[in-house]
């Protein structure tokens, strides 16, 4: 157990103060796969200058449960990437309420892990480090974090290069490296803010299928950001999609098909064909 | 005449070129500067030949009229550059540091830094020199000169600090504290290793300053009673003892930033 | 290639820029051709300097004043006018640290020859020095009493070698003073008029005339008795234009000033007839004395005379102040501008002010504009390239500069 583990009386715990601890997802422990985890209501986020105000999100509400992945889609500029950086406590909403469990997100915190598009990954830390980082910051002992890190660098396939430099890696390994940091803290959520929209097409299809096989090994719960509907239907357990600018909820859409998915499957080629049709509606209504 | 090609990718190829390109410019340099100096015809320009004699035995025999050897002079320049030097770096790390980091404190103390900033060190030389006495004095005008450069370098540094490092130390659970000493503080090393270079380049400047008011020896001293005496060979071999003082300790700060760059994987 | 091709070309304009500019500051600075060079057309005054100790110090561990000759071995000093011995104590000397106005100045040059003649060494102190007993210290470039009070707290000074009024204003701030320059090198040469050749072979006739005046000027300062006009206007223009510390009180400054006007001697030539004899002799020693401490890098030989004598034959010249005296000149019709670079805050110089401030000059239909500068090498630095016509500085800067810049030459 990590040093800073939080006691918990029955599910309350104070997150004014930022959360500090790995393993966060046991706080939630008591939430039985498949229930609500996070939840989002009302969430309305406006930006205000001199001359006007815009509302990027127009009073989202939905839900997350425990154990899923969920993709958010819709059309560019929408307010994707602004809702994900709400939950995550980076951003503070106009209004609205955004909840793990019975507790309120106001501030970052380690429940809410991130992966960023551009990997935002440490230059003078080795790739070791760069994964070791959340478990040094919340006080876990060396020996314990480099027995972790060990087994996430053999998952993610970057075992030889444990202490190579950043710079040294491809933009697919690059990612590798953010996905093993944000997983090995065993947040209660993470959040994927278009995590392979940098990389190329084949990169990015190879590591959607390593993402799959990290998910066969533990259950996670991902609010996962993305342009790319071929990606969503490959990942999601449902899809979250949204209206142009100011985003409202259009439609949800369950995912079918145990994962790894057949990406060219008909039943996903009806999917993504109305998936496609409305974004591109949405594109064009301007 | 060379039948050898020059190949880019050997070293040792790379290294006598280097080798070769300097020793070129450098003769280059000495014969301009002999021509001028012969065109010219005047006392105050030595040429080459009578400075190089000068410099040779300012190094051997020291200097007749004071009585000292250069290296006692060259010790006492040192002396008070490594002073300011150091009292610079330990005063401008943690403030730089905070004023970055600090938006309120950094807006608050703006004015008083673009006021004092812009003051020349060689206009602080006498007051240092009366208020601080012999041994803080010179110092503290070498230390004016270096302390502005080293602390805006850093200031800005930690501006420019990218946002994504601190958000996804945020996610990870980070303390404002944690978020200092983890991230601000390794980001901000390259800026820091720039300040001090372009510092100790100032730095040199101020010692002539620094040696006119205090007058207890020094290469800087040197220079001056050596113009006041109309020995203008004797002047130029100080100037280029200082040109290459300049240039060790810059070598020198090059050499561990390199070594500190390569260690923190940010020589990309 | 393109690149090659780039820098040569670059590194050719360079080239032919700096030769250009070579070529055009060809027209001016110091030149080694004849029409040039300085020359020593007058004195200013001679003596008027002294020693004071830091307070605490006894005089007599320095220096014992006896009117019987000393013992075998001793080291001394002795005055042909008063007949005293002035007896040097070169065990008290050794290791000491005394402070001089600058390397290049008169008294600097004095102390280096008092230790000469204790057989001590004689050198500058850095921070660091460790004190050995048989060198005598010094710091150059102490100007005043004020600046020796504020560099005692940082280095352990014994002493200061000083012109006045400084020595006169230790006296009153009570200082010891060990002994004045009149004492031990009775009649000795201080300051002196340098005059650029160019202005001499132009203007000739005007220096005369400038000369007649400055003779009155000096002899009207010797005849002023205590209580006559001249001497309270004197005084005056003394306080007024001699630097003292903040923190004197006017009568205490006035104090200072009778007590150093009483130490200078002021003088235009050796003799009333303009006569510049001695002091060639003077010269010739000095530049002698100071090629031998390598503080001069040409010798006489160097710059092509036989003999130092020979140098001091044609760098001094007494032509314009016998004139001047004789009245062989012709008086001005219109006024003529003369630029004059002198030291600031200087009683040593004092007849030049003088002769200002009571329009003694203006009466001659002569424009004096002077240039006050710091010291005696900033003095000589105008008189080089043109912008004075005369200057009035030490004999020692002016031999030192004029000798290694080559302004005297055969």
């Amino acid at each position: 157990m990590s040093k800073e583990e939080i006691v918990i009386e029955g599910d309350k715990y104070n997150s004014k103060d930022r959360v500090r601890a790995d393993h966060t997802d046991k706080l939630y422990a008591h939430i039985p796969e498949g229930e609500t985890l996070l939840t989002i209501k009302d969430l309305n986020v406006t930006y205000r200058t001199d001359e006007k105000s815009t509302v990027a999100v127009d009073d989202l509400s939905f839900e997350i449960k425990k154990g899923e992945l969920v993709s958010i889609v819709g059309p560019s500029g929408c307010g994707k990437s602004t809702i994900l950086r709400c939950i995550s406590g980076l951003l503070q909403p106009t209004s609205g309420t955004i909840m793990i469990g019975n507790n309120k997100c106001t501030t970052p915190g380690s429940d809410r892990g991130m992966v960023f598009q551009d990997f935002a990954l440490f230059p003078w830390r080795t790739v070791r480090k760069n994964i070791e980082f959340g478990l040094e910051i919340a006080g876990v002992p060396k020996e314990e974090r480099r027995e972790r890190s060990e087994k996430y660098l053999k998952a993610m396939g970057l075992f030889e290069f444990a202490d190579s430099r950043i710079h040294e890696l491809s933009g697919g390994m690059k990612q590798r490296v953010g996905i093993a940091r944000a997983m090995i803290m065993h947040p209660a959520v993470i959040l994927m803010d278009e995590p392979f929209g940098a990389l190329d097409a084949q990169t990015r299809n190879i590591l959607q299928e390593s993402l799959v096989k990290v998910l066969k090994s533990s259950s996670r719960t991902i609010v996962f950001v993305t342009h790319s509907v071929d990606e969503a239907l490959y990942l999601s357990d449902r899809i979250i999609v949204l209206s142009k600018r100011p985003a409202m909820i259009h439609k949800i859409i369950e995912v079918p098909g145990d994962r790894p998915r057949d990406r060219a499957a008909l039943e996903y080629a009806a999917m993504r064909k109305e998936i496609l049709s409305y974004l591109q509606s949405q594109n064009t209504m301007n | 005449m060379l039948s050898i090609r020059y190949d880019e990718n050997n070293r040792k190829h790379r290294l006598v070129r280097s080798v070769i390109v300097t020793v070129i410019s450098l003769m280059t340099f000495v014969i301009l500067w002999w021509v001028v100096t012969t065109v010219m015809n005047d006392r105050n320009f030595p040429t080459p030949d009578k400075v190089f004699e000068a410099l040779w035995n300012l190094i051997l025999y020291g200097d007749p009229i004071g009585g000292h050897s250069v290296w006692d002079y060259i010790a006492v320049s040192l002396k008070t550059f490594i002073t300011g030097f150091i009292l610079a770096l330990v005063v401008a790390l943690p403030l730089g540091l905070l004023l970055g980091y600090v938006g309120p404190l950094r807006e608050f103390t703006s004015p008083w830094i673009e006021i004092v900033r812009p003051i020349a060190p060689i206009a602080w030389a006498p007051i240092f020199v009366l208020s601080f006495g012999s041994q803080l004095g010179p110092a503290l005008v070498v230390f004016i000169g270096i302390f502005f450069p080293l602390l805006t370098n850093i200031i800005f540094g930690v501006q420019r600090i990218d946002q994504n490092w601190l958000d996804a130390s945020k996610t990870l659970g980070a303390s404002q504290v944690q978020l200092f000493y983890k991230i601000v503080l390794p980001a901000t090393v390259p800026y820091i290793l720039n300040g001090i270079k372009v510092g100790l380049g100032v730095g040199w400047m101020c010692i002539v300053a620094a040696e006119i008011y205090n007058k207890f020896g020094g290469i800087g001293q040197y220079l001056v009673d050596m113009v006041n005496g109309g020995l203008m060979a004797n002047a130029f071999a100080a100037i280029i003892i200082i040109a290459v003082l300049g240039l060790a300790t810059t070598g020198v700060a090059e050499y561990v930033s390199k070594i500190v760059s390569r260690r923190m994987g940010l020589d990309a | 290639m393109d690149k090659k091709i780039l820098t040569i070309v670059v590194v050719a304009v360079v080239v032919i820029a700096a030769i250009a500019v070579a070529v055009v500051m060809m027209n001016s600075g110091n030149k080694n051709t004849d029409a040039d060079g300085l020359s020593i057309v007058g004195r200013v005054n001679s003596e008027g300097s002294g020693i004071i100790l830091a307070q605490g110090e006894d005089s007599t561990d320095y220096i014992t004043v006896q009117e019987d000759m000393p013992g075998f071995g001793a080291v001394y000093i002795h005055n042909d006018v008063t007949g005293l011995y002035y007896v040097f104590n070169k065990e008290n000397w050794g290791g000491k640290l005394f402070a001089t106005p600058g390397a290049a100045t008169i008294q600097h040059v004095q102390l280096m020859q008092l230790a000469s003649m204790m057989g001590l060494k004689y050198v500058s102190y850095t921070d660091g020095t460790q004190m050995k007993s048989d060198t005598l210290y010094y710091i150059a470039g102490v100007p005043s009493f004020a600046e020796f009070v504020n560099k005692q707290s940082s280095a352990p000074l014994t002493g200061f070698i000083i012109w006045e009024a400084q020595v006169s204003v230790a006296m009153v701030e009570e200082y010891p003073i060990l002994v004045l320059t009149n004492e031990i090198f009775e009649g000795h040469t201080c300051c002196i008029i340098g005059a650029s050749n160019e202005y001499l072979e132009k203007e000739g006739n005007t220096l005369a005339v400038f000369f007649s005046v400055y003779k009155d000027a000096v002899d009207k300062i010797n005849n002023a008795d205590r209580f006559s006009d001249d001497y309270a206007k004197l005084v005056e223009i003394a306080t007024k234009r001699v630097s003292m510390p903040d923190g004197m009180t006017d009568e205490e400054k006035i104090e200072a000033i009778k007590s150093a006007l009483n130490n200078v001697t002021y003088v235009y030539a050796d003799d009333n007839k303009g006569s510049l004899n001695l002091l060639k002799k003077d010269i010739a020693k000095l530049a002698e004395d100071l090629y031998n401490s390598k503080q001069i890098s040409m010798s006489a030989k160097d710059l092509g005379f036989n003999s130092y004598d020979e140098l001091a034959q044609k760098f001094v010249d007494d032509s314009y102040m016998k004139k001047a005296i004789a009245g062989t000149f012709t008086p001005l019709s219109e006024k003529k501008t003369i630029n004059i670079a002198a030291i600031s805050g200087d009683i040593h110089q004092i007849a030049l002010w003088f002769a200002m401030d009571t329009g003694m000059f203006e009466d001659a239909k002569l424009d004096v504009k002077v240039y006050p500068q710091s010291n005696g090498p900033a003095v000589y630095g105008l008189l080089s390239n043109g912008e004075a016509d005369l200057g009035f500085l030490g004999a020692p800067p002016m031999t030192i500069r004029s000798m290694n810049g080559e302004d005297i030459h055969a």
